[in-house]
């Protein structure tokens, strides 16, 4: 199985393929050549190299967390189809939520105009403030409708742009 | 004993602590709790627990009266306020004072005149504490001469000044007089005042501070220092005892300073005195008059426990050693974790902790206030827990670290450890050649590299949630009949 893994901004191409205990594991033009247990207390230990590394992941819908080598993360999947290129436009329009927090201030409405920079949005999570800008010049097509000091969740859309 | 039991104004880690101090010594505690927070650790570890009201601080962990009524309704003793919140607001101390109820802190008239910046600064240079040279209030007469005396480089800044506004560094005597033109622009364009005030700037400071320890009756001790320069936009980050930069005389003067800075203020509980130090000299900073957030690695150094005595003093009983008797045994790390994701820009993480387990073995510390299956709020500061070890040496304490945070699971969201794994691993860092420029200097093109084959490999080979269960379930006993390993079915 080939999956292509997001972690941030980048993304990785990974093939891992089974036999027994043992797997091959192809990371884009890396190869390597592993041994697999799954412990009792939820723990998978992996020895590559004649390392033996204790690791922890889970999966839950396209979500996958992983703690190994002293990292934890949160990889994404790629959804099977990768959208064409007016869709991927549009994602460019499109803003959402990098935290779960709450909204501060809401700095525009539906039909304004914005200039690239302009700020938009205010969060805070965890006694830290965090601002949205607009990516370009263009106007408010769609606009959160949650209220100042309301909870937003990562992912939700904050706010999409359209062309003047 | 007066203290029989004590209210936790508090949450997290630091809550934690002091509840089992409390335990420790026989004394029962009572947690306070908001909404959000009614299954943290620190409210299942107390004794009893109070609900104080919504997330929002300023609707419970800052509100001082349904604290001290919390109090009241527990018949409480004492409050220990912990750090951050109310631990350093002089008028809750004496709103918890003339309530009945004793304040585990120092007198609030002392955290009200170490809050004033100006007020301290000027009471400690009166005490013959060092500060930073600077022009004694406005600018006048000769200021070339004012200049010339303080030494460059040197800042101008606005006397109602903050955030870096009306702020110039002049390293140059040429360039003063633009330098003074600009600030007093900025100043009476942000402040509406344009009075300045110069100082020498400190260009490469490291930040060194002192524990301090007084009791009520006139003894007061340090329990030497701290190096806290590893620190990013101005938080700390990461915290060592000794501190590698200074040799013993300098040690020795920086207690003696600290010491002269607690009896000016006829200081009695804990509290500390930050310095910052550059090229053989040091300076008064600011007294923090409440227990510090890495008051671990002294401890450990120390083999003082700073809570319970605090407990002790603010009960009025009398330190049972004298500064003869303290020693710095070996070398203590602190590393601070925090639900902050560094391959986004130290974006905060709140989110669900699917798995926790923590580093063990000889020198391993884990002040945690946080626990598997429990949510981790958006409403409070990121931190989730201090690593702390010890070793006999600093180059052992470091490879104990490094270590350490390899062990500390933690599953479901995403914190720094990779960040601060990276730093024990550091040249400079191991070197002991940093100031609090540091993070900027060495890790300012950092970016968190996953491209390590276990860890993709981890990923592959996730179980999903579902089947995550059951396999945790049938594999607790290897020689179970149910085991699913070889091809036996149920009922086939």
């Amino acid at each position: 199985m080939s999956e292509t893994l997001i972690l941030g901004n980048k993304s990785y191409s990974a093939n891992l393929r089974r036999s027994g205990s043992n797997f091959k594991l192809e990371i884009d033009e890396d190869s390597y050549d592993g041994d697999f247990e799954r412990l009792g207390n939820g723990s998978l230990s992996i020895v590559i190299d004649g390392q033996r590394h204790i690791c922890y992941s889970e999966r839950k819908s396209n979500e996958t967390y992983v703690f190994a080598d002293g990292k934890n993360f949160v990889l994404r999947r790629q959804p099977r189809r990768t959208g064409s290129p007016v869709q991927e436009e549009k994602a460019e329009d499109l803003v959402l939520s990098p935290i779960t927090g709450k909204l501060l201030d809401c700095r525009s409405e539906e039909g304004a105009s914005v200039k690239e920079g302009d700020v938009v949005i205010v969060l805070e999570a965890m006694k830290m403030e965090h601002r949205l800008r607009s990516p370009r010049d263009g106007i408010i097509s769609k606009i959160t409708p949650v209220q100042t000091g309301g909870q937003v969740k990562e992912g939700e859309m904050m706010f999409e742009l359209e062309d003047k | 004993m007066m203290i029989r039991k004590i209210l936790v104004a508090n949450r997290g880690e630091i809550a934690c602590r002091i509840i089992k101090a409390c335990k420790e010594m026989q004394i029962s505690s009572v947690a306070v709790y908001s909404e959000v927070d009614s299954d943290s650790p620190h409210v299942l570890m107390a004794d009893e627990a109070v609900s104080i009201g919504p997330a929002n601080p300023s609707e419970s962990y800052l509100n001082f009266d349904k604290i001290v009524e919390a109090a009241k309704k527990t018949n409480s003793d004492a409050i220990h306020p912990g750090y951050g919140f109310l631990s350093e607001n002089g008028d809750f101390a004496e709103y918890v004072a003339s309530s009945g109820i004793i304040f585990i802190g120092p007198d609030p008239d002392t955290i009200k005149s170490m809050g004033d910046k100006a007020e301290s600064k000027k009471m400690m240079a009166d005490a013959g504490v060092p500060t930073i040279p600077g022009s004694e209030g406005e600018l006048s007469g000769n200021i070339d001469a004012t200049a010339r005396d303080i030494g460059y480089p040197l800042m101008v800044k606005a006397a109602a000044g903050g955030g870096g506004k009306g702020m110039r560094v002049v390293y140059n005597p040429d360039d003063l007089d633009s330098a003074i033109e600009a600030a007093s622009t900025e100043a009476r364009n942000s402040f509406g005042n344009d009075t300045l005030i110069i100082e020498k700037y400190l260009d490469e400071p490291r930040h060194i501070e002192v524990q301090i320890l007084g009791d009520k009756h006139g003894n007061v001790v340090h329990l030497f220092e701290r190096e806290c320069s590893i620190q990013r936009r101005h938080q700390k980050i990461i915290e060592e005892s000794p501190s590698p930069a200074i040799n013993n005389k300098l040690r020795k003067m920086m207690g003696e300073a600290a010491l002269k800075a607690a009896e000016a203020v006829n200081y009695s509980n804990a509290g500390t005195v930050e310095f910052l130090y550059q090229d053989g000299e040091f300076y008064f900073l600011e007294m923090n008059t409440r227990l510090q957030v890495e008051h671990g690695v002294t401890e450990m150094v120390c083999g003082i426990d700073i809570v319970k005595w605090q407990i002790r003093v603010a009960n009025g009983e009398s330190l049972d050693f004298q500064q003869k008797d303290i020693k710095q045994r070996g070398h203590s790390i602190e590393c601070r974790i925090y639900a902050e994701d560094p391959s986004r820009d130290f974006l905060p993480t709140p989110g669900f902790i699917r798995k926790l387990v923590l580093p063990e073995g000889p020198g391993i510390r884990n002040d945690i206030g946080v626990s598997e299956g429990q949510e981790v709020s958006s409403a409070y500061d990121p931190l989730l827990a201090k690593l702390v070890v010890w070793d006999s040496c600093r180059n052992s304490a470091i490879n104990r670290m490094e270590h350490a945070l390899s062990d500390f699971v933690i599953m479901g969201l995403v914190t720094n450890q990779p960040f601060l794994k990276d730093i024990m691993n550091n040249a400079s860092y191991r070197k002991a050649s940093f100031t609090t420029k540091f993070v900027d200097e060495e890790f300012s093109e950092w970016s968190l590299d996953i491209q390590s084959p276990v860890a993709i490999a981890a990923a592959m080979l996730a179980s999903s949630s579902s089947t995550q269960k059951t396999t945790t379930e049938t594999s607790r006993d290897p020689y179970s009949p149910w085991s699913s390993k070889g091809g036996w079915r149920q009922g086939v």
